[in-house]
């Protein structure tokens, strides 16, 4: 029984308490909890995979379970920033429709999938093999990432061992567009790297800068570097997007026509004199007109742009009008540093025109190979470990490109037999990602075994009869090969920072435990014990090559790069092991310097002399305008990617499924950006539920109203409408892939292809 | 006494939601779903704001970073009936308890920034995602309003760990997790009342300005302007 004085005490006491409380802070109670629990707190380096950026990430780890997770400062590719993938990546670790373990192909039951040991399921890849190997040469095929980690080219390695050139890596058209400019203009192979930080003036030529599928980090942060140092951006494309929301000026062109302005602009260079002569003399070959040994007139690439792309008959393939094209090529002419940059993904171009072009407009701006322009990645000391001494030959395709994945699906659904017995899919799903998925399911299914590596349910998952998932990149050591935003070579390393959450196993020990079962001189081709023993292999490569450094802080690395550009080191490593500790504990290996002007590294062949003639070809092509549009209702399908959807397990990730689009402001569905004057002829407002169509398909999409669109075109964004998945993938949103024709906007090979015109319905 | 605040410089950010995306989990935001987007009801502590100017074609968009701006004259304190949400004096921040909110969504409403979240229903967290729960935080339920706190648990952790050994708190000791993960190094985080501090000074840079100003709030959440152009 209280009396009255010990009752005032109290509520007095208490009052206090719950006045004091929140000047303490809001947490009060974890804070406490952070002294009594008893946590131990650690941190572990690990690396990114989501994209082929590569970003350096650090774990921070309460009692063995990752809880945050952070950029790596010392990385050179983000330095210590994250996108919102890497912000993500931890949901992948913790996905509560992880596949629990290996699973063989039952459709006898429920679900369609038996467990089996991994003892078992590793016997049965490699009776398959075996069996491959002794059908003959050339009968196996891996369809892969991006090959930049050594289990993707052990994969490759594998492939090519047997005799095989179906090593299919799943580029996205822009990619492949690059390759083939480097290909046909440069005679080499490579990455395209844009200085961006050094620009002052930028022209986007629907270039999706800010929302690619790869290279995120280094464009981004360069684009800041650039925007800080104030150059100006000029952004071209159908739909304004994030990248043209963060221009000075916007062109809305019509959807694949990004090459003729480029085009334009470079006829105005040329017209009004600010071609760069003297680098066009010395470095490029076909500008102007020339006589063959044989007094056979040929026309250069000025003649043709002269006659071709004036700016009243741009102005008419583009849809904006010829004084923009002209002011803007005369800003983009007298700007100290100009840069062009093209469709990165190139989903919805025409890719390799628009790529040659771009380029032959940094050609004539002498835009290669100069500080703010287009650099060309420097080699790393290693070799990849795709190339194998072959033990047998023939691969069933000639030289040539690299294949793609619509192509060996092509060759397997048009053999009458099988002509490849084991095919293996590591980090990839083709069927979702692809314009032509349900032919690549229908060949998937064709091939007597194919395997794949997803730690993840996805639409290819339903099309192969082995799963053996992956260890995500937190539970198992991983690497990555790339280059910065300055083209200089950089090698990322990580050991396993957390406990695996399934019974998965790391790909390359797979892959190399294997192949020593096949035993023979498949054996041979893998010399290594395991994974940890190719990558020592690699920083043995690294260490005598007396090149580069470790990740280090950037006044460290600026003073690396001084001491290197005079001719010395300052390594503090001197054995394979301490190289390897210290790029445990920093992240990796660099090299920090670019060397402009090696132009027999750009330019291999002949007189190292870049090819312009390449991009020559008549432009009788269909041009997409009004007059092609039969009636009022048509519109044209604009395809374009959303940062966060871009990654294949994206959808296993709801933070990214939820914040979706910046602009649309929507998550967890496929929107159908449309220009307000449209919805109002079409009958539609903001919101509707509406059917996306043409003769290929349909797809529901949500209606967004945007002053920022053509009012000729609709904007879809990929990444979405995975048919199969977890329960944060599965039927979210819709895959607009469905309504391309294949060899249109997918296919990097064709020059131009027809454009998808779709019409829009309101949902019953 | 400190006033915490940051500045975003919109020249350098490139809306790719890493902060957006760090912030959740650092700050057990739960997952979304369909059904909660769809009726707008998922839990964003930051988020991007689309600001449209101009008619097609001469359309032009601002995309801004939006949490809770922590204001020096906070509108949401004055009509929270229970003593929820409150500004701390010795930092400027303004808090929420949680235990305490009945979930009456005045605040919500009084916030003129529209930056306050209610949770409409009980969060759907599944188990495997609770190992991953950071511990620092304290995870919220159905019928509470929460917002961006600055991480202030971060503050304390980073003055625990000063206090112990025998300082005062450093610059660049104590920052939210958005502004750790800003990849363009567009937001830039620190106490206002320093003279000297970075974000002071970009504070008093002639490209600042402050949303909605003239309503007295004084948030200490200042944005630098895009280039001439815009």
């Amino acid at each position: 029984m209280l009396n009255r004085r010990q009752f005032l005490l109290e509520v007095t006491g208490g009052l206090m308490l719950v006045g004091l409380g929140p000047l303490s802070g809001c947490s009060q109670r974890t804070r406490r909890s952070s002294f009594l629990l008893n946590r131990t707190e650690t941190w572990a380096n690990s690396i990114c995979q989501l994209c082929p950026s590569g970003c350096g990430l650090r774990v921070r780890l309460i009692n063995g379970h990752p809880v945050t997770v952070s950029g790596n400062p010392l990385h050179p590719i983000n330095r210590g920033g994250l996108c919102a993938r890497g912000a993500a990546s931890l949901q992948l670790y913790y996905d509560p429709d992880r596949l629990a373990g290996p699973a063989r192909r039952d459709r006898s039951l429920i679900g369609g999938w038996a467990p089996i040991s991994r003892q078992d399921a590793l016997g049965e890849v490699v009776s398959r093999v075996q069996q491959s190997l002794a059908n003959g040469p050339g009968r196996m095929a891996v369809i892969r990432d991006d090959g930049q980690d050594v289990a993707s080219q052990l994969f490759g390695r594998l492939v090519r061992a047997a005799g095989s050139d179906w090593v299919v890596d799943m580029q996205t058209p822009g990619e492949r567009a690059a390759q083939e400019v480097l290909r046909q203009m440069h005679g080499t192979g490579g990455q395209f790297v844009y200085d961006l930080a050094a620009s002052s003036f930028l022209l986007s030529l629907d270039s999706g800068l800010l929302e690619p599928s790869a290279r995120t980090m280094s464009l981004q942060r360069d684009f800041a570097e650039m925007r800080s140092a104030h150059g100006y951006f000029v952004h071209a494309g159908p739909r304004l997007g994030v990248t043209g929301a963060k221009a000075d000026a916007w062109l809305p062109i019509r959807p694949s026509t990004a090459g003729f302005l480029a085009l334009g602009v470079a006829h105005m260079l040329i017209k009004e004199g600010y071609a760069r002569a003297e680098f066009l003399s010395e470095h490029a070959a076909g500008f102007d007109d020339w006589v063959d040994e044989a007094e056979v007139q040929h026309t250069g690439v000025r003649s043709w742009i002269l006659s071709e792309f004036a700016p009243q008959r741009v102005a008419e393939l583009t849809g904006v009008g010829w004084d923009q094209i002209i002011r803007v090529a005369r800003q983009f002419g007298s700007s100290r540093r100009p840069l062009a940059i093209g469709p990165l993904d190139g989903v919805g171009s025409s890719p390799t025109f628009d790529a040659m072009a771009v380029h032959t407009l940094n050609v004539i701006a002498g835009a290669i190979d100069v500080p703010g322009g287009v650099l060309l990645s420097r080699s790393a000391p290693f070799d990849a470990l795709d190339d194998a001494s072959r033990l047998q030959t023939g691969s069933g395709r000639a030289d040539g490109p690299p294949p793609t994945v619509e192509e060996l699906a092509a060759w397997v659904l048009e053999s009458r037999e099988p002509p490849i017995d084991v095919c293996f899919i590591h980090d990839a799903d083709p069927v979702f990602a692809s314009v032509e998925g349900d032919k690549i399911a229908e060949a998937l299914r064709k091939i007597p075994f194919v395997v794949s590596t997803s730690p993840v349910l996805t639409d290819t998952v339903e099309s192969v009869d082995l799963v053996l998932p992956d260890s995500v990149w937190l539970e198992r050591g991983c690497d990555s090969a790339t280059v910065d935003g300055s083209a200089r070579p950089l090698f990322s390393f990580s050991s396993r920072a957390a406990e695996p959450r399934a019974d998965s196993l790391n790909p390359a020990d797979m892959i190399i435990s294997m192949a020593k079962s096949v035993g023979g001189r498949m054996a041979e081709q893998f010399p290594w014990r395991d994974y940890d023993d190719a990558i020592k292999d690699r920083i043995e490569t690294i260490l005598s090559s007396n090149s580069g450094d470790t990740f280090s802080e950037e006044h460290r690395a600026t003073w690396a790069q001084l001491l290197e550009r005079s001719g010395w080191r300052t390594a503090s490593y001197k054995t394979v092991e301490e190289l390897q500790t210290e790029m445990r504990n920093r992240g990796g290996w660099w090299d920090p310097v670019y060397y402009h002007g090696e132009w027999r590294r750009l330019v291999p062949r002949g007189d190292h002399r870049i090819n312009l003639q390449a991009v020559q070809f008549p432009v009788k092509s269909r041009i997409l305008g009004e007059a092609e549009i039969t009636t009022g209702d048509d519109l044209v399908l604009y395809l374009y990617a959303e940062l966060a959807l871009t990654t294949r397990v994206s959808g296993s990730l709801p933070y990214l499924q939820d914040i979706g689009s910046p602009l649309s402001q929507t998550g967890w569905v496929t929107s159908a950006e449309i220009n307000p004057a449209t919805a109002d002829r079409l009958g539609l407002v903001d919101g509707d539920s509406v059917q996306v169509k043409n003769d290929r398909g349909e797809i529901t999409a949500r209606v967004r109203l945007s002053r920022g669109i053509r009012p000729d075109v609709v904007a879809v964004h990929t990444g979405g409408g995975r048919v199969h998945g977890g329960r944060y993938s599965q039927g979210v949103g819709a895959n607009p892939l469905r309504l391309v024709a294949a060899g249109s906007e997918g296919d990097a090979r064709r020059l131009r292809g027809a454009p998808s015109v779709v019409r829009i319905e309101r949902r019953a | 006494m400190a006033r915490w605040g940051m500045v975003i410089d919109l020249n350098r950010c490139t809306a790719c939601q890493g902060c957006v995306v760090a912030c959740h989990q650092e700050n057990n935001v739960p997952p979304s779903n369909a059904k909660l987007a769809g009726e707008r009801r998922s839990i964003r502590w930051i988020d991007m704001m689309p600001m449209y100017e101009g008619e097609y074609p001469h359309t032009s968009v601002s995309l801004l970073p939006m949490m809770c701006q922590h204001c020096e004259h906070p509108p949401c304190i004055k009509v929270c009936p229970v003593g929820a949400t409150f500004f701390s004096e010795s930092e400027g921040i303004v808090g929420q308890v949680y235990p305490r909110c009945i979930g009456c969504r005045y605040c919500t409403n009084a916030c003129p920034y529209t930056v306050r979240q209610f949770n409409w229903y009980e969060p759907e967290v599944p188990d495997s995602y609770r190992d991953g729960t950071n511990p620092d935080v304290s995870v919220r339920y159905k019928g509470v309003v929460e917002k961006c706190t600055f991480c202030n648990h971060r503050l304390m952790e980073a003055r625990d760990a000063a206090s112990a050994e025998g300082r005062d708190l450093l610059p660049g000791e104590y920052v939210p997790a958005c502004v750790e993960a800003c990849p363009t190094k567009a937001m830039a985080f620190g106490d206002l009342e320093n003279p000297e501090a970075e974000v002071s000074k970009l504070a008093r840079s002639k490209r600042a300005f402050r949303l909605m100003e003239d309503l007295g709030t004084e948030p200490k959440v200042y944005y630098l302007r895009e280039g001439e152009g815009k």
